[in-house]
């Protein structure tokens, strides 16, 4: 079991963004988390990677916390945020080279594999630029590139297909299809639910600051008394309900 | 659309008050009024040392005076997104735009006339045949053709035909038709620039309005202006606090790699890594420390009197290192910073690594002059050695209580 977040109740300052969140991202399995703009996905990812400290709850990896031990709780993290921040003085190679010094990792050894990422993603003719300047999709993959690298045991990719050319979103999948398969946790939140219902293993709906529910999708039929649904369907029910609840 | 600009203006202002409030406080005034002074001092032993009613000295008063229209522009408060939304009220815009100029003659108005009366004694000495009249009328002359350059700059803002009137915007021509006539002022007689200055003036403001009329706003051309002016402002500022709306800079300064060398690549050095390169590429800190350097140096081979060379020797040390204390933050914003799995001190470890390095350098460089003027004997020796507790101090003493305060949470 890698991520396991306990009764997480947060947010930002005094307010609760988060009430009594709870659950569990497997090794070996994508996670999907699912929800409306303003359901607390983002909120979750960043207390579990850091940002942002609990109000209430524990939120462990492979039992470790954030307080008992900060730098080996970060160090088997590897974070994709939504949007793509970047140091402006750093080359492409400098931040490969950044995050190779950073995480302690081999250098040779990590550099190959940043190639074969680079490669993938078409960068690999570009790593004297400053990527600051790249277009967003381009950055995205700079970070995707930074994090895919390493040998986190947590993945966590925040809202990752939004900014991607079919092309390399393709190459994503592929590259988190490799890493759960090397039995890392990979927890994805997304709007495209399309492709979440063909790839992630299991889904955590959140609504409103709250988990609606979770497991796989036929778990997630069964819950909603929908046998032959997809997920788009679930979402859009799971949405009625919270219209619904707000009347 | 004028009820629009006083609501910038007012806006603009409450910002740069705060600012302010943050740039004027902890050491820095005390620096400024022994730099004012050491300045002031510097002058008027400069003044002694002139030649006196010289031929030339019209020609050098004359390059001050321009270099004095050169301060201050056309402020517009533009905002990135006015293309979009005032793009329907593009007429009305005009009016704004006025206000706006009227508004950025103020600051430049009071500069034009500190100035002119600071370099009245200069004047004095060098040029022949110089009255305080003369003197007050340069300054009547600098208003009035400050206030041409701003009716120049609202004129850039716009275009006819797809072109923009490049004769009276380009700088070249407009600050040599500055200087020449205040060389007919100096050489001639005062009056004639005045009069000439006056008739270029309202020359222009006779023709502006139907300019404009037929013309067209460069919406993006004046947004981006507006933005880097603010930039500059901000660049200042940022100095002293930190502004988080500020969009660096990166160059990437290839022929800079090798002082990179000097510090070897590994976990520990990560922050070391990163601040490195961030001091060598971006575009604020690099460029203040060389001024430092540069003018420290200057001024050291110059500056007689043992104090007061001292005193400027350590404040150029402080300056420099104080100046270098925000970039300590400046990745903070980025979200990777936070996650690595260093400690906390490590980060402040090799800050002042860095800190010690360029400060070290300047201490080195500083005190060249230093032996030169005052030679080598045992004052010497104490200055440098002074020298050098200071940047020791400052780096592993001051710099860490505080930028420690930052590091708590």
């Amino acid at each position: 079991m890698s991520l396991e977040i306990k009764n997480l109740t947060g947010g930002y300052a005094h307010v609760a963004v988060l009430k009594d969140v709870s659950f569990t991202a497997n090794d070996g399995e994508i996670t999907g988390l699912i929800g409306l703009n303003g359901a607390g996905k983002s909120t979750t990812i960043k207390h579990v990677i850091g940002l942002l400290i609990p109000q209430k709850g524990e939120i462990s990896v492979n039992n470790m916390t954030l307080k008992a031990n900060k730098d080996a709780y970060h160090q088997q993290i590897a974070y994709v945020p939504e949007t793509p921040v970047l140091y402006p003085e750093l080359t492409l190679r400098e931040h490969i080279d950044l995050a190779i010094l950073a995480y302690d990792l081999d250098h040779d050894e990590t550099m190959a594999k940043a190639m074969v990422l680079l490669k993938k993603f078409r960068l690999d003719n570009k790593l004297d630029w400053f990527p600051n300047n790249f277009s967003k999709g381009m950055k995205q993959k700079v970070m995707i590139v930074c994090a895919f690298m390493t040998d986190a045991k947590l993945f966590i990719i925040d809202e990752p297909f939004t900014g991607l050319d079919p092309l390399a979103i393709h190459d994503l999948l592929d590259v988190v299809e490799a890493k759960k398969k090397a039995g890392s946790a990979i927890l994805m939140s997304t709007h495209i639910l399309a492709t979440a219902q063909q790839y992630a293993d299991r889904f955590v709906l959140l609504n409103d600051g709250k988990v609606r529910t979770s497991g796989t999708l036929d778990e997630l039929k069964q819950t909603f008394n929908m046998s032959d649904a997809n997920l788009d369907d679930i979402y859009l029910q799971m949405t009625k309900e919270a219209v619904d609840n707000h009347a | 659309m004028l009820d629009l600009w006083r609501q910038r203006l007012r806006r603009h202002i409450s910002r740069q008050f705060k600012y302010l409030r943050l740039v004027f406080n902890d050491h820095f005034v005390i620096a400024l009024i022994f730099l004012i002074g050491a300045l002031a001092m510097g002058y008027a032993n400069l003044l002694k040392l002139l030649p006196p009613r010289i031929w030339w000295g019209g020609l050098v008063v004359g390059v001050l005076y321009t270099v004095v229209l050169g301060v201050g522009q056309l402020a517009t408060l533009l905002e990135q997104a006015d293309d979009t939304f005032l793009l329907p009220k593009e007429s009305d815009l005009f009016h704004y735009l006025v206000a706006a100029r009227n508004y950025s003659l103020i600051l430049p108005t009071i500069f034009s006339v500190l100035a002119g009366i600071a370099i009245l004694p200069l004047a004095a000495v060098l040029v022949v045949n110089f009255e305080l009249w003369s003197g007050v009328m340069l300054i009547l002359t600098l208003v009035i053709l400050k206030d041409t350059q701003l009716w120049l700059a609202l004129l850039g803002a716009y275009e006819v035909n797809g072109k923009t009137p490049t004769l009276y915007q380009h700088k070249t021509y407009f600050y040599g038709a500055v200087y020449g006539l205040i060389l007919l002022g100096l050489y001639l007689s005062p009056f004639i620039s005045v009069v000439l200055a006056l008739a270029w003036n309202l020359w222009m403001r006779r023709n502006i309005t139907g300019y404009v009329l037929e013309g067209q706003l460069r919406f993006e051309a004046s947004i981006d202006l507006e933005a880097s002016r603010q930039y500059k402002i901000l660049k200042i500022y940022n100095l002293f606090t930190d502004i988080p709306s500020l969009q660096r800079h990166a160059k990437r300064r290839k022929y800079l790699d090798f002082l990179l060398k000097l510090f070897p690549a590994n976990h520990r050095n990560t922050y070391l890594y990163l601040f490195a390169r961030g001091f060598l590429r971006g575009t604020e800190y690099l460029g203040f420390y060389l001024r430092f350097l540069l003018i420290g140096t200057l001024i050291l081979c110059f500056v007689h009197q043992l104090w007061v060379s001292l005193v400027l020797y350590l404040l150029f040390l402080y300056l420099s290192g104080f100046q270098l204390l925000p970039f300590f933050d400046q990745y903070d914003s980025i979200v990777f910073t936070k996650l690595y799995p260093i400690p906390a001190t490590e980060k402040l470890a090799g800050f002042q690594k860095l800190l010690i390095t360029i400060l070290g350098l300047q201490w080195f460089v500083t005190s060249i002059p230093l032996v030169f003027v005052f030679g080598v004997n045992l004052q010497t020796g104490l200055m440098i050695i002074g020298g050098l507790a200071l940047t020791i101090v400052f780096v592993f003493g001051y710099a860490k209580t505080r930028l420690k305060k930052g590091l708590a949470e």
